[in-house]
C-alpha cells in the first residue's frame, strides 16, 4: 500500500436521521442510525469499493463524506482538513476537489439544460477556465468521456442512458477532482453499456490518478474495478480488505453470504440451496450484539448480546466477527499470507 | 416431447407513432413446455416485456396492438378469445408477477383480501374457503405466520415479502403458467437468491411452468431450463440453457456472455458491445444487430436472417454464425 498521506480519512462517522417526529410535544421520535461509526481511509489514486444491501448506509456514507448530508458525529479529513465541522470556505474547497456520479443518469441532469450548458455552469461557478475558453473546454470534456463535442447542444431527453451517464461523468471531471464518489453509477444501465462505463472509469483513473469510492451492490463489478473493498451492514463496516483477499477468504460471514448469493453464469456453480432467511433488518431498530446474527447460520450465543464485535485480523484485512474465519469461509487458512504481494 | 403448454407463433406487436406503425415485437415464436423455466433474455427495448404482456392481451398502452401471429394456450387461440374467456385466462391459467411489487399490489387492500378477491373471482367458493386458500398459498410462498399476515397491508411487508405476496396473489388460482417480469431486479442479492429458490421449488414441487424475463445471465444459468435471446424485437437465438451459455452461435449472445465483468482478467478492460441497443424509431435493416456486430458483412445489412434449426432444440437467426466455416451467407 502507498505510504503517501491519505487523501481521505474518515473516523467514526455517524449520520443519524430523525423519523416519525410527532406533532404532539413530548412524543418520542425514532432515530435511524444510517451510518453508525464508520472509519475508512482512501489514498490518492486508490479505488475503494463500498458494498452492501439496501439500507446498509453506503449511499448516506458517500453523501456525508461530500458534506451533502450533515454528519452527526465523527471526523471527515479531506487532505487533512476536517470537513465535517469545516467552515464554508473549507466546504467550497471540498466541492472543487471532489465530485459525485449518481445512479440515475437522467435524474441527475437538468432536463431543460443542454449538456453543454450543464458543463459550462460548473466551469463558470468554480471559475476554472476563462469565460472565452469555456466552449473549448466543454468540447474537451465531452471528448474525454467518449462523446462528440456536438453532444453539447443536446438535452438529456435526446440521449441514451449510457450517453447521459457519460455526460454525468464529464460533469464530475470538469472540476478535475482528486476524489470521485460513484454511487451505483452503472446499476441502471444495460449489460452491454455497463462495460463501456466501467472501462471509461478505469481509463480515467489511470490517466488522471483519480481516487474513487465505488458504491455498488454488484460484486462482480466491484471485484473487477476496486483495489480494496469495505462491506457495510446496517450502518457499520463489517469487513475491509484488499479485494481479492475479501473475495477469496472473507473474514465475515455476511461477506461470505453475499458472495455465495450472486447467481454465477457458470451453471455448475449452484446457488446455495438454503439462502439466508429474512431481509436485511431496518436500521431503525437494529438487533443487539452483532447486527448480522439474526440471519447468520453460524451465530453462537455470544453474538446475540452486548455491542457489535470488535474488528479481528490485521490492519489490512479485518472482519468484525467473533468466530475464527475458517468456520464460515472454507478457503480460509489461518496461517496463509495475504495473497497479493504489495499489501 | 409432450405438448407445449403455451405456444407462440410469429407474434408481432406494433406501436402507433407519428410516422406510422412500428414493430416492437417482430414475428416471435417459442414454446413453453410443462414444468419448464424459460428465460427470456434481452436488454431494455428488446421487446421481452411487451411479448409477455401480449401473451395475456394486457398491452400497457392503447397505442400498442398485436398485428399478427398466434398464441395457443393448451391449444386454444388467445388472440380471438372473448372477454369472458380472457378473464379466466388471466390469473386463472396464466399468472403474472412484476419487477416492482409495490406498484402492482393495491396499497389500500390487505394482502388477504387481494388473494381472496382473485380466488372468489375465478372460483365459485365462499369466503371461508377463499380465506383457507389464501393461508395455503401464503404458506406455499414461504411467508411465516400467514394467518396474521393476511390482515397486513403491503406497506407492512418488506421488499422480499412483498414480492412473495405478489407471487401468492398470482398463484392463488393455481395457474399452469407464471410469467415473471424481472421479479428480482429490485431486490437485494440475498433476497433475490430466496425468490429464485422459491420459483425453482414451485416448478419442481408443483410443476409450474415459468417464463422468466431477465437481463441477468447469472439468473438464467442458475434457474432456467431453456433460453430465448431477444434483440430489437426479434428472437436471435434460442435453445437449452447449457447450449446457449456454453456454445452460443449468435454474436450477440456471445457478446452478452463476454460482457460479464467476471469474464475479463482483473484490471483489464471489460469486453463490451460497441454502440447502443436500437430504438423503435430507428431499427436497422437486415439483421438488427449488424451495426454492432464484429462479424457483419454485406448480407447482414441487406436481408433479415431466417430462423434456422442448428439442432432439434437449438435455433439461430444469423447469416454468419460463430464457429461456422467461411463461405457465403447461409440460406
Amino acid at each position: 500500500m502507498t505510504q503517501e498521506s491519505p487523501l481521505l480519512e474518515v473516523e467514526n462517522l455517524e449520520v443519524h436521521f430523525h423519523r416519525g417526529r410527532s406533532f404532539w410535544p413530548g412524543a418520542k421520535s425514532k432515530t435511524v442510525r444510517a451510518v453508525n461509526g464508520v472509519s475508512l481511509t482512501v489514498h490518492p489514486g486508490e479505488t475503494v469499493g463500498l458494498v452492501g444491501e439496501s439500507g446498509s448506509g453506503k449511499s448516506t456514507f458517500g453523501r456525508a463524506v461530500l458534506r451533502l448530508e450533515a454528519p452527526t458525529a465523527g471526523l471527515v479529513l479531506f487532505e487533512g482538513v476536517d470537513v465535517a465541522r469545516g467552515t464554508r470556505g473549507d466546504i467550497a474547497t471540498l466541492r472543487r476537489r471532489t465530485a459525485m456520479i449518481f445512479q440515475d443518469p437522467y435524474g441527475s441532469l437538468n432536463p431543460r439544460m443542454t449538456i453543454g450548458d450543464a458543463l459550462a455552469e460548473v466551469l463558470r461557478v468554480h471559475r476554472l477556465v476563462p469565460v472565452d475558453r469555456i466552449p473549448d473546454r466543454v468540447g474537451e470534456l465531452l471528448t474525454l468521456v467518449g462523446l462528440e463535442p456536438a453532444h453539447a447542444t443536446r438535452k438529456p431527453g435526446d440521449m441514451s442512458g449510457g450517453q447521459c451517464q457519460r455526460a454525468g461523468i464529464a460533469r464530475a471531471l470538469a472540476i478535475e477532482p482528486r476524489l470521485i464518489i460513484a454511487d451505483e453509477c452503472v446499476a441502471a444501465l444495460d449489460v452491454s453499456i455497463q462495460g463501456q462505463i466501467i472501462n471509461l472509469l478505469m481509463e480515467l483513473r489511470a490517466r488522471m490518478g483519480l481516487a474513487m469510492i465505488f458504491i455498488a451492490h454488484d460484486l462482480a463489478i466491484v471485484r473487477h474495478l476496486c483495489d480494496r473493498v469495505a462491506v457495510m451492514y446496517l450502518g457499520r463496516i463489517v469487513e475491509e480488505g484488499p479485494t481479492e483477499a475479501v473475495f477469496t477468504a472473507p473474514r465475515h460471514p455476511y461477506t461470505a453470504t453475499l458472495i455465495a448469493a450472486i447467481p454465477d453464469i457458470n451453471p455448475d456453480h449452484r446457488l446455495p440451496a438454503d439462502p439466508p432467511p429474512g431481509d436485511p433488518p431496518s436500521p431503525m431498530n437494529p438487533p443487539p450484539g452483532c447486527p448480522f446474527h439474526p440471519r447468520c447460520a453460524f451465530a453462537i450465543d455470544d453474538c446475540r448480546g452486548g455491542g457489535p464485535p470488535t474488528p479481528k485480523g490485521d490492519r489490512d484485512h479485518w472482519g468484525a466477527c467473533l468466530l475464527p474465519p475458517s468456520v464460515f469461509s472454507p478457503s480460509f487458512q489461518p496461517n496463509d499470507e495475504p495473497p497479493s504481494g504489495d499489501v | 416431447m409432450s405438448e407445449p403448454i403455451l405456444s407462440l407463433r410469429e407474434l408481432s406487436v406494433s406501436v402507433e407513432t407519428r410516422e406510422g406503425p412500428r414493430a416492437l415485437v417482430d414475428r416471435v415464436s417459442f414454446d413453453l413446455e410443462p414444468g419448464e423455466i424459460l428465460g427470456l433474455v434481452g436488454e431494455s427495448g428488446s421487446g421481452k416485456s411487451v411479448t409477455c404482456r401480449a401473451l395475456i392481451r394486457l398491452l400497457p398502452s392503447s397505442s400498442l396492438s398485436v398485428t399478427g401471429g398466434s398464441i395457443l394456450s393448451r391449444g386454444e387461440e388467445v388472440l380471438t378469445m372473448d372477454d369472458r374467456r380472457l378473464r379466466r385466462l388471466r390469473g386463472g391459467t396464466i399468472g403474472m408477477i412484476f419487477q416492482n411489487p409495490t406498484s402492482h399490489l393495491d396499497p389500500v387492500m390487505t394482502i388477504g383480501d387481494q388473494i381472496m378477491e382473485s380466488v372468489r373471482f375465478h372460483r365459485s367458493v365462499g369466503k371461508k374457503d377463499a380465506r383457507a386458500r389464501a393461508i395455503e398459498v401464503l404458506t406455499q410462498v414461504g411467508i411465516p405466520d400467514p394467518v396474521h399476515r393476511l390482515t397486513n397491508f403491503p406497506h407492512e411487508f418488506s421488499g422480499g415479502m412483498r414480492q412473495r405476496a405478489m407471487i401468492a396473489v398470482a398463484l392463488a388460482c393455481d395457474p399452469e403458467v407464471l410469467i415473471a417480469d424481472e421479479p428480482t431486479t429490485a431486490l437485494d442479492v440475498t433476497v433475490q437468491a430466496q425468490i429464485l429458490r422459491l420459483l425453482m421449488d414451485l416448478r419442481d414441487r408443483d410443476g409450474l411452468s415459468i417464463i422468466l424475463i431477465t437481463h441477468d445471465l447469472g439468473i438464467v444459468a442458475q434457474s432456467c431450463d431453456g433460453v430465448a435471446v431477444m434483440y430489437g424485437g426479434r428472437i436471435c437465438e434460442r435453445g437449452p440453457m447449457r447450449t446457449i451459455l456454453g456454445d452460443a452461435k449468435h454474436p450477440y449472445t456471445a457478446g452478452l456472455i463476454a460482457c460479464q465483468p467476471g469474464e475479463a482478467p482483473k484490471g483489464q478492460p471489460v469486453r463490451t458491445i460497441p454502440g447502443q441497443p436500437p430504438t423503435v424509431g430507428a431499427m436497422p435493416s437486415g439483421c438488427r444487430f449488424h451495426p454492432r456486430c464484429a462479424n457483419a458483412r454485406a448480407a447482414c445489412s441487406e436481408t433479415q436472417p431466417a430462423m434456422v434449426a442448428l439442432a432439434p432444440d437449438h435455433d439461430l437467426a444469423c447469416h454468419y454464425p460463430l464457429g461456422a466455416s467461411e463461405g457465403g451467407p447461409r440460406a
